[in-house]
């Protein structure tokens, strides 16, 4: 226990509200870190490393909510969805069909990465960056839009009105 | 002569082969003097290391199929062992406490890990 003790109270009163399961994970992931940080010898260090990257991995798989062939299914589908999109689009939307497309194509990433991260091959963190990723580009690509499509107010103003001509 | 598992596990962790030829000579003296598992607290201070330390080295045992982790589950009132389990998932379905005549809450239960001999390797090369 002198990992979890080497962690304080808080630790201690965290780990006693979760599961025995959870509590047996997070107290060899305790230790695995503690070696990892405090141990005076490099190759123990190491080893603890690559332990606690194939535990984290394998506790990862162990707590999936979804099959991998429902995933892989559900994956295929959102990006057949989405390449159907752009195909109507670019055939009934011209002009517009860049920018929806590259929406129903970031749409579409988050999606497959929400469904991987419930099927436990992604971790929360991956997801956050992947989501924030999405999000600049979508937004980064419809204040551009914004650009080309609002006029210039003092271009409006120059420009004769129908009522003068 | 020493166990092949044991082997194979040193020459994947060539760093590690002095620390884990100390830990197995200690194992192989608890199994001769009679001690079924192996504490990480009680290995540690036998081998001058620290906990988290002797953790990491039974831990690289455990995934080379030499050693088993096992959970003890304590009842956190009485300090008794309830329950010894080879499985992480059989962790939920801890038998009553008999001292304090009541099913505990996880919270009322402490899990220890400890490590025994897999399929007797050691034990063979003990012998």
């Amino acid at each position: 226990m002198s990992a979890a003790g080497k962690s304080g109270k808080k630790a201690t009163a965290s780990k006693q509200s979760l599961s025995l399961s959870d509590q047996a994970h997070q107290q060899i992931l305790d230790y695995l870190r503690v070696a990892s940080e405090n141990s005076g010898h490099p190759e123990i260090r190491d080893a603890a490393i690559d332990l606690a990257k194939n535990r984290s991995t394998f506790q990862q798989k162990q707590t999936a909510r979804l099959s991998p062939t429902l995933t892989l299914l559900a994956c295929l589908l959102i990006l057949g969805v989405a390449g159907v999109s752009c195909w109507y689009f670019y055939i009934n939307y011209r002009d517009v069909a860049p920018i929806l497309s590259m929406i129903v194509i970031g749409l579409a990433l988050v999606g497959v990465c929400l469904f991987a991260m419930f099927a436990g091959q992604l971790s929360q963190a991956n997801f956050v960056v992947v989501t924030k990723l999405v999000w600049s580009k979508i937004s980064g690509i419809l204040s551009r839009s914004r650009e080309h499509t609002i006029p210039d107010p003092a271009e409006q103003d120059s420009r004769p009105s129908q009522d003068e001509a | 002569m020493s166990s092949p598992k044991f082997e194979r596990v040193k020459s994947s962790n060539p760093r590690l082969a002095g620390f884990l030829d100390r830990l197995v000579g200690y194992i192989r003296a608890q199994i001769q003097a009679g001690q079924p598992y192996i504490i990480p607290k009680l290995a540690a201070a036998a081998l001058h290391l620290k906990e988290a330390e002797a953790v990491v080295l039974l831990e690289v045992l455990a995934k080379g199929d030499v050693l088993q982790r096992i959970y003890n589950v304590y009842c956190r009132n009485q300090g008794t062992l309830l329950a010894t389990v080879d499985e992480i998932d059989t962790l939920d379905e801890i038998p009553r406490c008999d001292d304090c005549d009541q099913d505990h809450d996880s919270e009322d239960l402490q899990v220890q890990i400890a490590y025994r001999p897999k399929n007797g390797d050691l034990l063979g090369v003990a012998a």
